[in-house]
């Protein structure tokens, strides 16, 4: 037993110093005795309830990006929900409240947005935010030189993708300076969501820092001033970035914490439940799948979990350029045999949902619940192995043999649990193969890839997200089927007011979506996000919920004690 | 002896070049490229073709292979590894902010994990086929067999998230560096415990070790200075390649525990298609790991004066 003694000894030492570590204290400027209320640095009196301001901090977790210049290429760009202020926000209901613009108004003809901006605006080192600087940053979001990747993004603006090219000037552009505090946006055809697109993707880049220090004022906090309530006090590269409120924001919506923290994860493998779980970070952890189960059967995580139906639609992509999936009856028998309910109560826990159509849950114009479009794919293994027959494969005879992809991990155990419903039914083999994006992506664009499980996710919250690109040869998932009757459709709509007509038209292009099962629409994934107890004072649905895309969540929220 | 070696490192200067031709036709000829669909995007939305062709030019993809090959490595040569496709920044940088973090979680985990398994595998050998060997064994295929994650997220689910006592992952505060260090370290006991013991149980029946014990020395002076130096020749070549790969980092402790090292690099580099950083990294390694096999080579004749490369010292 003497031997062991050295080894017992190193473990004793080992649980003696994890013991004696201190807990951290986040450094605060402003670490002064208890005052009767607790006032934050950005000037917001916290309700009673506050912890002391040293303690005012949130942490969350992201990835880390190449530079914080979001108008650059907004993924490569980050952490800018905590610097940038948009033109105007959207709040949990959907409803726009003035930002950076203390107003703007539309023109009759539907096509031009003209902003009056808040005249007391500074950058977070004392420069004046003016109209220049907006327009300045549209112009060269879309500057051919600058290469932006997502420089379609903004192609609905007049001579957007024109410019973008090289083919017109930049005066040529939608974009047109007014006076030092008002600038317009002019789009080619009237797009009524239009305020979600520019403010989800604009924000204004500090000319004065991009004029000296080119593109890489973007990689440095002291040359990156925001226009936010918050500042970029340090970027260490790996680890985390660290916000302090902006001593010159005067906008409405002022810094309730004294620091906000991302921290920063690799893009794959940190186990963000744990790390929340330990402490590590105190909210914004969005789960799912197996860690959803999980949060749901503990009695403390499924108190702080905000459950909701994701906005994304997860579908069968079919290659419809060649045999088999250029036949329809091919089509609409893999729609009729997939047991979606089964899926999603069975195999996934109640992860998911059922869906029959293309958009998610609750989203704008979204009626699954139709009977008639429910029909076009109901669960009927009798119906589906009949249309198979029908297609030249009784019992499967004769299909040939198929890879069915996933990406990236995801969807693994619901592409398993497809392939073996499709089996089951159709008598068809399809293997499930989970590849990495680019290789995906490159099968995809070649034609290679037949079949894949799918999904698409909302860029914005209007119904043309979910409907725009299934005709439209440029787009990734373009499965070279296209229609007329759709395409007037959908153009019909694009431009119209939201409404029930708008509504309705954009219902019957998903059900032709459905009828000719161009895709073969499976399900929606639940998400639980999880905000720890102690962060109170989140703006909220009148639901209790965190809102289909909420931009003040964080607004008004503080640590309690 | 320096003839020797100059004649090794002349070879390693020419295994690099074969391994950069090699690496660099491997890379270009897996599917998919750095700019075919947009990065670290929720959802993958094709590039613009003309802004597509404008980023290849840019990064200077759009030339014929053996032209980027050439202009790469004539760069390298001047020690410009390019620019990061991912990072934005130059690879050289990168991987000098990187690299301290993973060397440093190496060395410790080296410094606990290869003593632990050297003292097991001798204490095995030590009292062969009794309950102390058992143990010792039990102890040793567990920590051999399980996945390193596995112990990783174990180890954070009982020391952070139940008893709270050390942070999930990060970097830079010493009580952060406890449980990457510590669960590294078990994941090289088994291996350098196993091969210990094998040889050990050689070397304790051997003559000389008789000898030495008629001599009449104490059996500590017996088994380290006459059994384990013999028994350490082949632990020498196990050692090389897994000092270099602990230098060099691990995917899953560094991805699991947050760490900023170049340990996951390569990996994600990979999944990025992200050229400058996959061709520096393999360099890299290729370079290590052909400096620590003649670090072992030359190490041989220190442990075994029979055995002397380059003939006369």
């Amino acid at each position: 037993m003497k031997r062991f003694a050295p080894i017992v000894a190193f473990l004793a030492v080992l649980i003696m110093v994890a013991g004696c570590v201190p807990a951290a204290a986040p450094a605060s400027e402003m670490a002064e005795e208890e005052m009767m209320e607790t006032v934050s640095t950005g000037g917001v009196t916290l309700p009673d309830d506050a912890a002391p301001l040293d303690r005012q901090v949130f942490r969350s977790a992201g990835i880390e990006g190449k530079h914080f210049d979001t108008m650059r290429n907004e993924y490569e760009g980050f952490a800018y929900e905590s610097t940038i202020e948009q033109l105007a926000k959207m709040g949990p209901e959907g409803d726009w409240h003035p930002a950076a613009a203390d107003s703007w108004e539309l023109s009759e003809d539907g096509r031009t947005w003209t902003f009056h901006l808040r005249q007391d605006a500074m950058w977070s080192d004392g420069v004046p935010v003016t109209a220049e600087d907006w327009v300045y940053s549209f112009r060269r979001y879309l500057n051919p030189e600058m290469a932006n990747v997502y420089a379609w993004f903004l192609f609905d603006l007049e001579n957007g993708e024109a410019y973008n090219k090289g083919e017109v000037d930049v005066e040529e552009l939608g974009v047109k300076l007014i006076d030092d505090y008002t600038f317009s946006l002019t789009t080619k055809v009237p797009i009524p969501y239009y305020m979600f697109k520019i403010n989800w993707h604009a924000a204004p880049v500090p000319r004065h820092m991009v004029e000296e220090h080119g593109d890489d004022w973007a990689n440095d906090p002291a040359t990156a001033p925001s226009n936010g309530p918050y500042r970029i006090a340090e970027w260490n590269r790996g680890k985390n970035v660290i916000f302090t409120p902006n001593p010159h924001y005067t906008g409405r919506y002022p810094a309730t914490f004294e620091q906000r923290v991302q921290v920063i994860i690799p893009e794959v493998g940190a186990p963000l439940l744990q790390m929340y779980q330990a402490g590590d970070i105190d909210g914004g952890v969005g789960v799912t799948g197996d860690d959803l189960v999980q949060v749901l059967a503990d009695p403390q995580l499924s108190q702080e979990a905000y459950i909701s139906v994701m906005n994304r639609g997860v579908y069968i992509y079919m290659n419809q350029r060649t045999p088999p999936f250029d036949n329809i009856l091919v089509r609409q028998a893999f729609a009729h045999a997939i047991d979606r309910t089964s899926l999603c109560d069975n195999v996934m826990r109640g992860t998911c949902i059922p869906a029959h159509g293309f958009l998610p849950k609750d989203f704008p114009c979204e009626r699954n619940d139709d009977p008639e479009l429910i029909a076009f794919q109901n669960y009927d293994p009798e119906l589906a192995a009949d249309l198979m027959a029908q297609a030249g494969y009784p019992g499967g005879e004769g299909f040939p043999e198929l890879t069915i992809y996933t990406k990236e991990g995801e969807f693994i155990r619901e592409a398993e649990a497809i392939q073996r419903m499709l089996a089951d039914n159709l008598g068809v083999k399809l293997t499930p193969q989970n590849v990495e994006r680019a290789f995906y992506v490159d099968q995809m664009r070649n034609g290679e890839l037949k079949v894949a499980l799918n999904r698409w996710g909302a860029d914005f919250i209007d119904p043309s997200n979910f409907v725009d690109w299934w005709d439209d040869p440029a787009a990734s998932y373009f499965t070279g089927w296209t229609d007329e009757e759709y395409r007037n459709l959908i153009d019909t709509a694009r431009p119209m007011a939201m409404s029930t007509e708008r509504c309705d038209l954009y219902h019957d292009a998903l059900k032709i979506l459905a009828r000719d099962a161009i895709g073969v629409f499976v399900m929606n994934p639940v998400q639980a996000v999880l905000y720890k107890d102690y962060v109170s004072g989140l703006t909220l649905t009148d639901d209790g919920t965190l809102g289909v895309y909420n931009m003040m969540l964080l607004d008004s929220a503080y640590i309690t004690e | 002896m320096a003839r020797y070696v100059l004649g090794r490192f002349a070879g390693i200067v020419g295994v690099l070049f074969i391994v950069s031709i090699m690496i660099f036709l491997m890379i270009h000829s897996i599917p998919g490229g750095p700019f075919d669909a947009m990065p670290t995007t929720s959802e993958f939305r094709e590039i613009p073709e003309h802004i597509r062709e404008k980023l290849m030019a840019k990064y200077g993809l759009d030339k014929p292979l053996y032209v980027q090959y050439f202009r790469y490595m004539w760069a390298a040569l001047r020690g410009d590894f390019g620019i990061s496709f991912r990072y934005g920044e130059p690879v050289t940088d990168f991987i000098s902010r990187s690299w301290p973090a993973t060397a440093q979680l190496g060395l410790s985990a080296m410094a606990i994990g290869i003593p632990i398994g050297i003292g097991l595998g001798i204490l095995a050998a030590l009292r062969p086929n009794t309950w102390l060997d058992y143990l010792t064994n039990v102890v040793v295929i567990t920590t051999f067999v399980t996945p390193v994650f596995v112990i990783a997220i174990m180890s954070i689910i009982i020391f952070a998230v139940m008893l709270r006592w050390l942070p999930s992952g990060g970097w830079g505060e010493p009580k952060q560096w406890i449980l990457p260090t510590f669960v590294y370290a078990v994941g090289q006991i088994g291996g350098m415990a196993r091969f210990t013991r094998a040889s050990m149980v050689d070397a304790m029946q051997a003559e000389y070790v008789r000898t030495a014990r008629a001599k009449g020395l104490r059996e500590r002076a017996v088994v380290l200075r006459h059994a384990f130096r013999s028994a350490s020749l082949p632990l020498v070549t196990l050692l090389g390649p897994m000092i270099v790969n602990l230098l060099l980092g691990s995917f899953f402790i560094e991805a699991i525990f947050r760490i900023p090292g170049i340990g996951g690099q390569i990996t994600l580099a990979l999944y990025n298609r992200d050229y400058p950083v996959i061709m520096a990294l393999i360099l890299l390694w290729t370079f290590a790991i052909a400096i620590a096999y003649l670090v072992t080579d030359l190490l041989y004749g220190v442990v075994d004066p029979r055995i002397r490369v380059g003939g006369t010292m």
